[in-house]
Parts: structure tokens; sequence; C-alpha cells
């Protein structure tokens, strides 16, 4: 077990820089997820920690030791593949020795090893198959099992469970994160799934287009992102954002759209008058689920608009609502509407304290 | 939800089930009936399966005919080789084609007054270590390309394939010209260097295709695990086997049955076994007890390493099943 530090690291390959400039500690025995979307940079920061991709530049230490220059097999980490990357020659019981024979140790060790790590998984009568008599979820586990049987520095993850079914996601979600908090192993888990990383990881750090956006544990994530796009990205269905300029109203700031005028929050207001806003222009981020519908205008409801399309989730809904040339999409328990035919007026209200405002610019988060 | 408490616990059971199940039933036994064998076969098909037996009947006597006169030529007499039927008399036809008094002469021919031993030596060893030089550095090449990322990696492959479109004629002189001045002609190493010309490429050619059928991950994982680069390589080669087969095979295959390099460049002194058998044509007539021997004793160890080699051939086909 080890803490895991990036150094002012960028990764290129010939045009294209991959990972540009990431700084960030990974804390001894701490689950880290590396979140974004494909290409954004979290795969080959992981597979520079394991030295499978030579790092461009900066420094990535392992427990205060500098490994840029150690070969994979010097690392001393194991990692789980995307593809599992089991041996398909050998058995599953082999599978899961492989590491442990190379490191010299006594048959009993690694037989009682075997075992006991068979015996978490719940994979033992599978040590006598091969790859090619296992499922995708069995798979999945040997390929963990041939990560735990080492008790290395640290765990890496890349999309472990991608290419599972959504039952069985959710079930190894669980376990996984049972594991890590188990074994305590310093954990880097990459994934472009935001449930994978809200639902297991002590923090996350997000990526997009090879750079940092925010390092934070997944609550902080959620209610303060960093961005606009932070915002988004989490969360689903997604944030709603909405473009509207600040002014001056009353003695107090409103954000003002074509169709509705929002008045900004005292808290929030004297930050947004500091920050330096471009042409005063500013983007409205509103949570689905921080918003409430009504068919009747009050006072309680002041943005009007007219119904999209209606998506009944059991026990809640996805209303899509369209305003002007804006759609907003709001999650309400079912039956807060009763007519759900298409252009049906509706009206919306929302928590003045759940609203988030980012520079309309620069896309950064506007706090008190 | 209505009972959130018992909608839970009915939902973890179920996932108990479902584990379980998993375990049992997702095993890949194989299917236990072939759908096609429930087919029912109707007169068509049966017309179509009488066609095929007749055509495949006929293709094996039209391959086989040949081996089997050359396997009775070479164990009968001179006269009763040539010895010809009354005309209309097909069961004395028939009868000639099977009934004869063997003799081993011709064998002993080649081999105690001939020099075939050397021959065959010669053929054997040019063979072998051109598909050895083939298969080792086709590997590591074929490893390469289809591991490596460096500029102009799609143009070396097709120069690489190239080289093999131009006639072995067109080759065999400048080869010729450049043995000559190496002072490599009539000796073994000529024919070795000129075979894996040929074979080289090749076996790149089809080594790359099954590197690239093996998932690089595999190869990481080992390394992860704590192998070096070439270990990983060496740990892959199982995968790869059916392709080193395939590759073994045609090398082989193409140095044995060459006769035009041995003939330009390998001389006495390299003389393999076509040249050598061409050789009992001569001025006084044509041995053709001693053709049809040495024919013998060329194929048979073609149909050896056909046999040998299939095994892996076959089971490199299983492993293919396996990869994910």
């Amino acid at each position: 077990m080890a803490a895991l530090t990036f150094n002012n690291v960028w990764k290129r390959y010939d045009q294209v820089e991959a990972v540009k400039n990431l700084n960030l500690d990974i804390r001894d025995g701490e689950f880290l997820c590396l979140l974004g979307p494909s290409g954004c940079g979290k795969s080959s920061s992981l597979r520079m920690i394991a030295g499978l991709e030579f790092i461009s530049e900066g420094e990535i230490s392992l427990g205060g030791q500098r490994i840029n220059e150690l070969e994979p097999r010097h690392r001393d980490i194991a990692m789980v593949f995307e593809s599992y990357a089991l041996y398909p020659q050998k058995t599953v019981y082999d599978n899961m020795a492989n590491p442990l024979r190379l490191r010299k140790m006594s048959k009993d060790e690694i037989d009682r090893r075997v075992k006991e790590t068979a015996a978490i998984l719940e994979i033992e009568r599978l040590l006598g198959r091969r790859p090619s008599q296992l499922s995708g979820g069995q798979k999945q586990r040997v390929a963990i099992g041939r990560c735990l049987v080492r008790e290395p520095k640290a765990f890496l993850f890349d999309e472990p469970i991608a290419h599972l079914d959504a039952k069985l996601r959710a079930r190894m979600r669980g376990e996984l994160k049972h594991i890590q908090k188990t074994l305590g192993t310093t954990t880097v888990y990459v994934t472009h799934d935001q449930l994978e990383g809200m639902s297991m990881a002590d923090r996350i750090a997000i990526m997009r287009d090879g750079v940092l956006q925010q390092v934070a544990t997944p609550h902080e994530i959620f209610n303060r992102p960093a961005n606009v796009w932070v915002a988004t990205f989490i969360g689903d269905p997604p944030m709603n954002v909405l473009n509207a300029e600040v002014q001056t109203a009353d003695g107090g700031l409103v954000a003002r759209a074509p169709e509705y005028t929002i008045a900004i929050p005292d808290r929030q207001a004297a930050a947004l008058s500091n920050a330096r806003l471009t042409d005063g222009k500013v983007q409205i981020g509103i949570r689905p689920e921080a918003l409430r519908l009504s068919q009747t205008p009050d006072a309680a409801h002041p943005i009007a608009g007219r119904i999209y399309a209606v998506q009944p989730l059991g026990d809640v809904e996805i209303v899509d609502v369209r305003v002007g040339d804006e759609r907003i999409l709001v999650k309400t328990e079912l039956g807060t509407i009763q007519n759900e035919d298409i252009d049906v007026p509706v009206f919306m209200g929302y928590k003045p304290e759940k609203l988030y405002f980012f520079d309309a610019v620069t896309g950064e988060a506007v706090y008190e | 939800m209505t009972n959130p408490r018992t909608a839970t616990e009915a939902g973890s059971t179920e996932i108990q089930d479902d584990r379980a199940a998993v375990k049992d039933d997702d095993l890949v036994p194989g299917p236990a009936v072939d759908a096609r064998d429930q087919v029912v076969r109707g007169r068509g098909s049966r017309i179509v399966g009488i066609a095929i037996s007749t055509f495949l009947t006929l293709y094996v006597i039209w391959t086989l005919a040949p081996f089997y006169i050359m396997i009775t030529s070479s164990f009968k007499a001179k006269g009763d080789a040539f010895s010809l039927p009354a005309e209309g008399d097909w069961g004395g036809a028939a009868e000639k084609l099977i009934a004869f008094t063997p003799t081993t002469q011709h064998y002993t021919d080649l081999f105690a007054q001939g020099e075939f031993e050397r021959y065959f030596m010669n053929s054997l060893i040019a063979a072998l270590s051109s598909a050895i030089i083939s298969v080792v550095f086709g590997t590591t090449a074929a490893y390469a390309i289809s591991r490596g990322r460096f500029r102009g990696k799609k143009d070396l492959y097709f120069w690489i394939i190239s080289t093999r479109m131009a006639p072995v004629v067109a080759v065999t002189v400048p080869l010729y010209a450049i043995f000559k001045n190496f002072q490599l002609l009539n000796t073994l190493p000529a024919l070795i260097l000129a075979y894996t010309v040929f074979n080289l490429p090749f076996a790149i050619w089809i080594l790359k295709g099954f590197f690239d059928a093996v998932s690089y991950e595999i190869e990481e994982a080992y390394m992860v695990d704590g192998h070096s680069r070439w270990q990983a390589l060496w740990k892959i080669i199982p995968l790869v086997a059916p392709g080193l087969a395939a590759v073994v095979v045609l090398c082989v295959l193409l140095a044995w049955n060459d006769f035009i390099f041995a003939a330009v460049m390998g001389g006495e002194a390299a003389k393999t076994l076509p040249v050598a058998t061409q050789g009992l044509k001569s001025a006084s007539g044509i041995e053709w007890g001693q053709i049809m021997a040495a024919g013998m004793v060329t194929v048979a160890p073609m149909l050896l390493l056909g046999i040998v080699i299939r095994k892996y051939m076959v089971q490199g086909l299983t492993m293919g099943a396996v990869k994910q």
C-alpha cells in the first residue's frame, strides 16, 4: 500500500496531448475514481501509473519513490483490464497463481493465497476451468482475483465492469467497494460512468480533454461543481443550464432571459457583481430534481413553459418542458401533472438556494 | 415504492438466486442438440448428398491414384512395371495393379549405389534451416509490426510482402550473381539464404495477422504480473501456435519442393532430392523404378510433417475460441 502522486505529468502522442499537466495526490488506501468521457486522458493516466505508457513529462511517484523509469514488472502494482485479459491457455487457478509464481513463493503459500482469494470472490468451483468456459461476470471475478492474490502497492482498474449487464454491474459496484474497503489498498479506478464514480469512490477526479477539472468527494462534486462542464457531467438527468444576463433591479441583482427573470439570492449576488462577467452574461444551473411543477400559475411557480414530452420512470417522471428556445428537464413525483398532453402549459418553481451560477464565458462556477 | 423494505429484501434474494444461476448455467457447456440435425432431410437433400459423395469419391481417386501408382511402381521390378495386359483383358489389367512380386531393388540402388542419403540430408538441412530462420525472424518481425507504433509502418509492411510478388525466375539471376561474388555458389548456405528470401516475408505476413488477433492487453497483463517484455512475448507464443505451424509447413514445403534454385545454385555439393531425381533421367535411359522410389523418399517426410503438425493446428483452432 502506498500513496501515489502525479507531478506536472504530460502525455503526448505525436500531435495529440492526451494528458496536460496533471497534478494529483492519491492518498494511501484511498479509492480514487478517474472519471471523464472517452478520450479525456483518464486511461492514459492509468496506463502511465502501470508503466504501459511512457511519461512524456513530469513525474509519477509511488510510495514516495519516482517510478517513471521502472518497468511495469518492478512497480508492484496490479491491474484489471477492460477486456479482463485472462491467459486463455491457463486455468483459472494458474491465471491467479501466475503473478505469485514469479515471486518465487512456495507452492503451499501460492495454494493458500489462491484458495483464500477464490473464496472471497466465490469462484472456488471455477479454479479448474479455462477462461473460455466462463461467463463475462466470472471472467471479471477471475481478473480481479489475479489482482487480489498479490497484495500489491496499488490496484488499477480500467473500466472493469463496463461490459457486464446492468444488473451484474450494480452488484459488482457493491462488491468492489466492499473488497477495497476490506483490504484498504490504494485504488485508482477509471470509468466513464458517473454512477460508478459516485457510488464507489472516496474521491473523484474528473478529466476533460486531458485537463483535470476537479478533484473532490462525490458529495462535493455533485453539490459544488467547479464549473458548468462538471455540473452537467454529473447527475442523471443532467443539470439544466439556462443563458441569462445579470441586471440590477429593485436594488438587487436579477438574471434576465426573454421568458423569465430569476432573482439572484443575496449570498451569490455579491460574488456575481465581483466576478467579472463578460457583458453580464451568466449561465444558471438548476438540477431537474430541484425544480417543482404546477399546472396553475402562481407566485411560487414563476417560469412558464409548455410540455414537450413526459418520460415516466416508475416512481418518478421526467418532464421535458419547452421555455422559449430552451428545454428544461424536471424530475418530479408521478402524478404531479394531470394533463400530460404535448404543448399543455406548465409552470416551474425553484428553491433559490438550489441555483448555481456560472460565468458564461469561462464556465467557472460562482459561489458566495 | 410503496414498501421499500420488502422491496429491498425481495431484491436481494433475487440477486442471491441469480448468483447461483450464473454459476450453474453460464458455464457454456455447448448446445446439447445441434439444431441442424433436427431439420427433416427431404428428397432434395438426399440427391445433393449422393452428388456430393460421388464427387468426393471421384476426387479421392483422382488425387490418390498417382500416389498408388508411384508406391507400387517403386516396388515393382522393371519388367513388371511395364508389362501390359492383353487387349480387352480387364481382369488381367486389374490384376496388374494389385498383384506383383515386391522388390526393394530401386531403393537399394538409390541409397547403396547412388548418394541419395546425402541428397536427402541436403534437402532436409536446407528446408529446416530456412524454415527455422524464417520462423524466428518472422515471429520477431511480425510481433514488432503488429505491436509497434512507428512512422511508415504500413509502407514497410507492404514492402515486405511486395518482395514476394516478383516471380522466382526474376530473382534467380541476380541472386546467382550475388552468391557468386560471395563465393556461396554450390553450397547449402546459398540455398538456405535463397529460400529464406522467399519464406521470411511470407512468415512475417502470416504471423502478423495472428499477433493482431491476440489482445495486447494479455501481454500487458503479463508485464504487470511481473514478466519482462520478452517473457510476455514468449508467453503469448502458444496463442499464435497455429500460425507458427502453418508457417513451418509452408516454408518447409517451399524449400523441399524447390527445383530451380537448387538446380542453378546448388551444384553437386548441395544437390537436393528434386535435382537428384531429375538426374536419374540420363542419356542411357530413364530409370522409372528409381524415379518412383525417389518420389516416395521425397513425399514421405512431408506426409509425416503434415500428420505431426496437424495436431498443433487443431489445438490452435480450439485455442481461438478462448480469446475474448
